[in-house]
């Protein structure tokens, strides 16, 4: 069974005259341990599919499945649950939020999930040792470099016992370095059993997943697997 | 107007002050009277008023001798009547005019506002005032003094509208046949002349006829006379002299209350012109990119200020307007005057909306200064300028705060007048500014409390700055309810050391000549068990007994008085010379004493000495009484008798008029040649005192209220009606004020709210359910609402102390050595409860209830 299992997921967006089809009859299905790669030009619709995927917006038809439940049937704390449970998201903005440490920008999903305070702490440090960040744990983001912040926002994604990850073009503001870095650590998450999605519209960084699907006009136009063996010169699978 | 809501924000909170200073300034306008309105409500369109100074003084005929021929003169006689009307004690007045009140000169000084006027014999027209108080209205009949009146309309003196009158038809008041038909008397003449009548001949002439031998006359025309004598006769010229147009002044304070009141607004939308300036980055940075310089965004913003500053100011006005035709008719209630139109003073309507605009314009000042200062591209990519932690003035205002309470403190101890006032307004200003600094510490203390409170306290830490204005202005708000309060309670606390009667004390009295039913009695001694009830009567002289004759017991004499030194040659460093107080002398025996809590005077009472009530009644053991100032008692009215006496009781009374502060047994007031008997020096009179010998309970006091409500003419009073009511007052005020400082916390909340909709929704993407994202922000808007209430409790009360004690000083200095220098404060512990639990309870929940889930378009980008 798929983690994640869209099928003829439509979005409209406005009505009337103003009417958007963001996402026009989509199929997707990620499996555990698979990275797959979203593609496509500016407004083809890629984040609107991540965010239903994510939970955070709904399809205007069509069915979305994570682990098995359709999440339009859930109700709102339902869906809040299954996010910060089960559903890891880099945002393209990053959105930590500023009154927090990075820590507590990590262990904000397992606090609010109701862990305690101390233990949300220390797993919240795992997973910012995971991504090499563990010194800047008291530090607010607003002392953080750019690529720092990403890793944060990783971090936070990750910790836990997330089954689905979505990256929303994490490598968008960052140096090919520090890119790759980032590529590394959704690819370990994959390898690890999660299944991610990433949207890029980057092919460098695409390589890097199991699966490339490409989107025009919200609609998937085609898809590929990618060939065995890393892209990157600089830090190889 | 992208964001409509905010601007409907802003647009209100500029739109309701101005809307109550236009309501309160053209209310002042319309209540005060014009000149030509007052002197008509005092003479209709007479050119001449006589006012007689007795009643026998007054012959019409004599007086229409020396007037030009055409003259008219009109006799208008008055009947004030006291009685108890649906358990209320009623001070009726009753004019009767020569003519009807619809023909000249009468229109204007009789307003006729409904029905018609009195023609007929047995007609009245009654005003507001008595189809209040006697439930009455046209077509009624109305029972006054036992006379029967038909109401045919209503009408006012516009002037005298402080008690229920009635005016009758021409010949109605018969004097034989009213009751206390002495009471009746001419109290005015008009005197209506011809064209081209010469005025000051005239009044020369008339001069000579009434009481008095001189008339002054103001302007030109008045000759070197008698002042004392100026009411006598009152040209219209005179009256308008005595005009006092005090609606500049009023309307003065009503401006200076709202540019404060617009101060806390300006603050508020301050904040709120912050949040817009955020929330139009992307536009601002446009207005650079094309070419705009600073000054270009500066005017962007401020322009907004001022557009919306127009349209809450024009608002405003019409609500104003509209609120003044709605409550000019029922003015009269609270000014005592029958208003006249509306009146629209333009300068006061312009002003109004002109201070509403510069409002608006001044609290979009810093806004735009802060978006003329970020640069194009930070804007136009939606950055925002990161939050400053609190600057130096934050900590100068922490200085200036302790310098104030010390300042405070120092002129309280040297009991100055300037410094407390100076020292709390540092240290208010001082706190208010330093707030941020407490918001930054809160801030840091934050990081072992639970995850909402964490994010609520350091978000609101983070934007220390910006809601610190918010906070500010909701402190200023919420002191208003604390002020109250405290002012009110103290009030009464300084007007109960005025000890009228005991707070175990019932005054059962009667308007007619009629005695308290023994049924009454007895219901009331039930209702009030071990109570001790005893008759008050007051010693008055017996003519019969005092010649030596027979006594007549019917006390023709007149009332006794004991007459006692009541100054001291030296009051609180004031020198003055001896000064009399007298007081009317009652018969009673040792059960009066105990009903006055005296009971240690009983020995003395028996043993034939006059026991004053309470410490310091009675100075060198002895009291006199000046004899009656009459042929049969005395040679001279200087004449005094002096009585053994001694003080008993610990409790002066203050009501001494009608409560005993002196009493004589009845066989030492035979002795002196006293009898108990007459009535009391004034009306309504007591006469019966009921004693509980313990405080008595609200429900105790409504119980024998009730009783007494039962027994026509009868009627009962307790401390509490002797003593300046605040509580509905106090309520209504304590609870508007609450009520507008809540408006303003919600306001504040959901503006600070706008603040951290980027966190709200980042909070959602990551899994916040909406309990956890209500629960944040109900702990961000109940923490705004505690800071700013922590704020307002000390700064309310200390406000109020330092008037008290400024009061204090005040008496302390002055020569009035009954009043008391003592000016309790009170602590509003229900207000206080109210600013700091209910205030952020409510806020809290209102945060709850406001939190809405945020787009997901905002949650992916919540910076848009």
């Amino acid at each position: 069974m798929n983690v994640l299992q869209m099928t003829d997921v439509t979005r409209i967006h406005g009505a009337g005259h103003t009417a958007v089809t963001a996402l026009r009859d989509v199929t997707l299905g990620v499996a555990s341990g698979e990275l797959v790669a979203v593609m496509g030009p500016s407004g083809s619709g890629k984040t609107t599919l991540l965010s239903i995927a994510g939970g955070l917006d709904r399809p205007t038809a069509g069915s979305v499945e994570v682990e098995g439940a359709e999440i339009s049937a859930l109700r709102p704390s339902e869906l809040a649950r299954l996010r910060r449970q089960r559903i890891g998201y880099v945002f393209q903005q990053l959105n930590l939020i500023d009154g927090l440490t990075a820590a507590e920008n990590v262990s904000l999903p397992l606090e609010l999930d109701g862990v305690g305070r101390k233990q949300a702490r220390q797993a919240a440090l795992t997973a910012m040792s995971a991504v090499g960040i563990e010194e800047l744990a008291d530090r607010y983001p607003q002392d953080l470099s750019g690529g720092e912040q990403q890793r944060v926002a990783i971090a936070r994604a990750t910790v836990g016992k997330r089954s689905l990850l979505l990256a929303d073009e994490p490598t968008g503001a960052l140096d090919s370095i520090t890119g790759e870095s980032v590529l590394r650590l959704l690819r370990g998450h994959a390898d690890a059993g999660g299944a991610s999605v990433l949207v890029t519209h980057d092919a460098r960084f695409a390589a890097w997943a199991d699966r490339v699907v490409f989107l025009r006009d919200g609609r998937v136009v085609d898809e590929t697997n990618t060939p065995e063996g890393p892209e990157s010169l600089l830090v190889p699978r | 107007m992208r964001a409509p809501g905010r601007s409907a924000l802003i647009v209100a909170m500029i739109a309701f002050p101005i809307a109550a200073l236009t309501l309160g300034a053209t209310l002042i306008r319309t209540s005060v009277p014009t000149l030509e309105e007052y002197v008509t409500g005092e003479m209709g369109s007479a050119e001449l008023v006589v006012h007689p100074a007795t009643a026998g003084d007054v012959d019409t005929a004599a007086i229409a001798s020396v007037l030009p021929r055409g003259s008219q003169v009109v006799a208008i006689h008055q009947w004030n009547h006291t009685e108890v009307v649906n358990g209320s004690l009623v001070y009726a007045t009753v004019w009767e005019t020569s003519i009807p009140i619809d023909r000249p000169p009468l229109p204007g000084l009789y307003v006729l506002m409904a029905g018609r006027a009195p023609t007929r014999t047995g007609e009245a027209a009654v005003d507001p005032r008595v189809v209040d108080v006697y439930r009455v209205s046209v077509g009624d009949d109305i029972a006054v003094g036992g006379r029967t009146f038909h109401i045919v309309g209503i009408a006012a003196r516009p002037l005298q509208m402080s008690s229920p009158t009635l005016v009758v038809a021409p010949g109605t008041l018969d004097r034989a046949a009213v009751a206390n038909s002495d009471d009746v008397f001419v109290s005015s003449l008009l005197v209506d002349l011809p064209k081209n009548a010469d005025l000051a001949s005239t009044t020369a002439r008339l001069a000579k006829i009434v009481v008095g031998s001189d008339v002054r006359l103001r302007g030109k025309d008045a000759p070197d006379a008698d002042v004392s004598l100026q009411d006598l006769i009152a040209t219209r010229d005179n009256s308008a002299a005595s005009f006092i147009n005090d609606a500049p002044v009023l309307t003065g304070v009503s401006f200076a209350g709202t540019t404060l009141a617009l101060f806390a607004t300006g603050l508020i939308a301050a904040a709120a012109f912050g949040v817009g300036i955020r929330r139009q980055l992307r536009m601002l940075g446009l207005v650079g990119a094309t070419g705009g310089d600073p000054r270009h965004v500066r005017a962007v913003v401020l322009l907004g200020g001022t557009s919306l500053g127009i349209v809450g100011a024009g608002i405003g006005v019409a609500l104003g307007i509209a609120g003044a035709f709605v409550a000019t008719p029922y003015l009269y209630r609270f000014t005592d005057r029958l208003p006249g139109a509306v009146v629209l003073h333009a300068p006061t309507l312009l002003g109004a909306a002109l201070l509403g605009v510069v409002a608006a314009t001044l609290s979009a000042l810093w806004p735009a200064r802060i978006a003329a200062r970020m640069s194009t591209l930070d804007a136009l990519a939606a950055r925002l300028p990161p939050s400053k932690p609190p600057g130096r003035l934050a900590g100068r205002g922490l200085i200036v705060s302790t310098i104030g309470a010390a300042v405070t403190a120092a002129g309280m101890i040297r009991k100055d007048d300037v410094l407390p006032a100076a020292g709390s307004v540092m240290m208010v200003g001082g706190f208010l500014v330093a707030v941020p600094l407490l918001m930054n510490l809160a801030g840091r203390l934050a990081a072992r409390m639970p995850m909402a409170s964490r994010l609520a306290v350091r978000d609101t830490a983070r934007h220390g700055r910006r809601t610190a204005t918010a906070i500010a202005a909701a402190a200023l708000a919420l002191m208003a309810p604390v002020s109250v309060g405290a002012l009110s309670l103290s009030e009464e606390a300084h007007q109960a050391q005025y000890q009228w009667i005991g707070k175990d004390h019932i005054l059962i009295g009667t308007t007619g000549s009629e005695t308290a039913p023994r049924e009454m009695l007895t219901k009331i001694r039930d209702a009030l068990p071990d109570s001790i009830t005893v008759g008050i009567n007051f010693a008055a002289w017996d003519a019969g007994v005092r010649k030596g004759t027979a006594g007549t017991d019917g006390g023709d004499g007149g009332l006794a008085f004991v007459e006692r030194t009541v100054f001291s040659v030296d009051v609180r460093g004031h020198s003055f010379a001896a000064g009399w107080e007298s007081a009317p002398l009652f018969i009673g025996g040792a059960d009066l004493l105990r009903a006055l809590h005296a009971q240690d005077g009983i020995h003395a009472l028996e043993s034939g000495k006059i026991v004053g009530i309470g410490p310091g009644s009675v100075e060198a053991g002895v009291v006199r009484l000046p004899l009656p100032p009459t042929a049969a008692f005395s040679s001279s009215d200087g004449e005094r008798i002096e009585v053994s006496a001694v003080a008993a009781g610990a409790t002066s009374y203050g009501n001494r008029e009608q409560l005993p502060g002196y009493v004589i047994s009845k066989d030492a007031a035979r002795r002196l040649g006293l009898v108990p008997g007459g009535s009391g020096p004034v009306s309504p009179s007591f006469q019966t005192l009921v004693a509980a010998l313990r405080p008595l309970t609200k429900d105790q006091i409504r119980d024998v209220k009730e009783i007494a409500a039962a027994y026509p003419g009868m009627f009962v009073q307790t401390l509490a009606d002797f003593l300046p009511q605040f509580r509905t007052a106090r309520a209504a005020a304590t609870g508007a004020a609450a009520l507008i400082a809540l408006g303003i916390v919600a306001i504040t909340v959901a503006l600070v709210a706008s603040e951290s909709r980027r966190d709200h929704a980042i909070m959602v993407a990551v899994g916040a359910p909406p309990r956890v994202r209500r629960r944040i922000a109900a702990a961000r808007a109940g923490l705004i609402a505690l800071l700013a209430s922590v704020i307002a409790v000390p700064a309310g009360f200390l406000s109020i102390a330092v008037i008290q004690f400024s009061r204090a000083d005040l008496m302390v200095r002055s020569t009035c050595a009954q009043c008391s220098t003592h000016f309790p404060i009170v602590i509003p512990v229900a207000a206080i409860s109210i600013v700091l639990l209910a205030v952020p309870l409510l806020a809290s929940g209102w945060g709850w209830l406001a939190s809405r889930r945020p787009k997901s378009n905002m949650m992916l980008q919540p910076l848009q």
